[in-house]
């Protein structure tokens, strides 16, 4: 299967190698300037070329505001954003956003979703056809390209979803929480199926998520980001073999000692979002952690 | 959201058993209702005065082949037509421009605040003195009736988009014109069309009053269905010519002509909204 992944992404044409997305001492707040809420701190990390790096932090912690600051659908109120060394301000195809929730178009066929974008910038004809049957070949949806979202299940949408993004061959994928809401089977399932699609492709790819297991079995790089207000907190270099399996993952050593590591970073920065006092998450974070001792 | 608004109607076998169940007892509970006075003397109030479901039928038969019956049906269906699509044409691009151009929002909104209130019947006084003919003013009051709710609702779903699907529309390349006519026109749909049964629920009503205070206007046609001046003017008239069974005739007209018109607004829904359709 990965084999055949890959032949078919040879077919397509060139394929860029991606893009590199810097982040410098971007801050942004909201409200006043008597009442500032500041929700990015002075954040700075980079999205390095041809990796797939994870964004985790707690939820709430301002991950989805920085995804609308990398996609410049909001301006930062200070530092820059900049792909390949120049500075973004518009939001435009090279930084391609996949949403927590569905964004693909209720009113259009998958197939109508897929050839939006190039559509939308002039291409037309049989090779756009077959560009878009390609990309919705590779997330398997070829039976479906005459169904409207509501006719797909969850796990079809975010592959339509995979699909619009992938026709435009973006420099920087980023895609905030895409698997959110999945049941656990269809999680793995897509899990599993986007890390072949990345590795078939090895575009730059930015992957925020919550989920410690995802983050491990999915980066090459881990940004493992602050509580709210968002900063960085440190970056872990996860250098296991690709092709990546679920299964493989879960039972290696190497995995789950990076796993530990970021947990016990992302454990203070979990206790803080929970009300002071509040003992669950670490006692949580205690027996997980004790689980993977006794385990393995 | 829109879906709660769309309970699937199946017409099962069941469904249709249940619906001429529920209208045959109505039926007879009208007949013998006002028919309960003949027999026993003792005549039920309310419905003791309205003649029973026969004689209305009988009636109704009669009319089958008059002229001024059908003119009343063509009158009343060509006012609110009128009415609906002017609502339509102006009520549309006007309440997008309200949705998406702020100076636009700022400098009218006030304005059409204020007059949306006053109801489309107050107006019938002025419009028969400002609109040269008694069919304009009809119809410029059947138009009121529908606009303001089409406009309302316009505005609505036009503001109410999710603004993921226009920030990933630019984000693939999309121009404005591109977002206005792929994304924006065809999220507010689902809106129009909700605006669109509404407000010709509310043409209806409108121009049935409008029909009995202006007088129905031309007289044309002629016959036992009155003047041909509209289903609302056939019901004045049969009142002040003291035929009770055509009134009830008019009226029944009147709510299968409604029931047509939002049909028709269904089935078109259906027709250029094809992803709303119930799975």
């Amino acid at each position: 299967m990965v084999e055949a992944t890959i032949t078919r992404a040879g077919t397509m044409k060139e394929k860029s190698v991606g893009g590199e997305l810097e982040v410098r001492d971007v801050s942004k707040s909201y409200g006043t300037d008597r009442y500032p809420k500041t929700v990015v701190d002075n954040c700075s990390f980079t999205v390095e070329r041809s990796k797939l790096t994870v964004m985790i932090g707690p939820s709430g912690s301002g991950k989805s505001t920085m995804v609308r600051l990398l996609a410049s659908f909001e301006q930062p109120t200070s530092g820059a954003v900049l792909l390949d060394g120049k500075k973004v301000t518009k939001p435009d195809r090279e930084r391609l956003v996949v949403f927590q929730e569905s964004a693909l178009y209720p009113w259009m066929t998958t197939y109508e979703n897929v050839v939006f974008g190039p559509k939308a910038q002039g291409r037309q004809g049989a090779s756009l056809a077959d560009a878009a049957r390609d990309a919705i070949d590779r997330v398997g949806l070829n039976q479906f390209q005459k169904s409207y979202p509501n006719q797909l299940s969850g796990g079809m949408q975010r592959r339509a979803e995979l699909a619009r993004a992938l026709i435009n061959d973006p420099a920087v994928m980023i895609l905030d929480e895409p698997f959110r809401g999945l049941d656990a089977m269809t999680k793995g399932l897509m899990q599993e199926y986007y890390a072949q699609l990345f590795e078939s492709s090895r575009n730059t790819h930015l992957f925020i998520t919550t989920d410690i297991d995802e983050a491990i079995f999915l980066a090459d790089r881990l940004l493992i980001m602050s509580n709210f207000p968002l900063r960085l907190r440190q970056v872990i270099e996860v250098d296991l073999p690709r092709p990546r399996r679920l299964a493989d993952v879960v039972t290696s050593d190497a995995a789950n000692q990076l796993k530990m590591t970021a947990l016990s970073i992302l454990h203070e920065e979990a206790l803080k979002s929970f009300a002071v006092g509040n003992q669950s998450a670490d006692h949580f974070i205690e027996s997980y952690k004790q689980r993977y001792r006794s385990g393995t | 959201m829109f879906a709660l608004a769309r309970v699937p109607i199946t017409l099962g076998t069941r469904a249709t058993a249940r619906a001429v169940i529920a209208i045959t007892l109505a039926v007879v509970f009208w007949e013998v209702g006002s028919r309960f006075g003949d027999w026993t003397g003792a005549r039920l109030p309310f419905i003791g005065v309205v003649p029973p479901p026969s004689r209305v039928l009988l009636v109704w038969y009669n009319l089958i082949g008059d002229y001024g019956y059908w003119q009343s049906w063509y009158l009343s269906f060509l006012r609110v037509l009128g009415g609906f699509g002017a609502a339509m044409v102006l009520g549309i691009p006007f309440g997008m421009a309200l949705a998406l151009n702020r100076t636009f929002y700022q400098t009218a909104f006030p304005t059409f605040e204020v007059l949306r209130p006053i109801p489309p019947l107050a107006w019938v006084p002025a419009a028969i003195l400002f609109w040269p003919t008694q069919e304009l003013s009809i119809a410029f009051i059947t138009f009121l009736g529908a606009f303001y709710t089409i406009v309302i609702n316009v505005v609505g779903g036009a503001r109410s988009i999710d603004a993921r699907y226009i920030q990933s529309a630019y984000a693939m390349g999309a121009s404005r014109w591109t977002v206005f006519r792929r994304v924006v026109l065809p999220s507010t749909l689902p809106s129009i069309i909700v605006g669109a049964s509404v407000g010709m629920g509310v043409t209806w009503e409108v121009v049935v009053a409008a029909e009995m205070i202006s007088g129905g206007g031309s007289s044309m046609g002629s016959g036992t269905g009155g003047t041909g001046g509209g289903l609302g003017f056939f019901i004045w008239n049969s009142y002040t010519g003291g035929s009770y069974e055509q009134i009830i005739v008019g009226m029944i007209s009147i709510g299968i002509a409604g029931y047509i018109s939002s049909s028709a607004i269904r089935a078109l829904g259906d027709r250029i909204a094809p992803w709303l359709k119930p799975r």
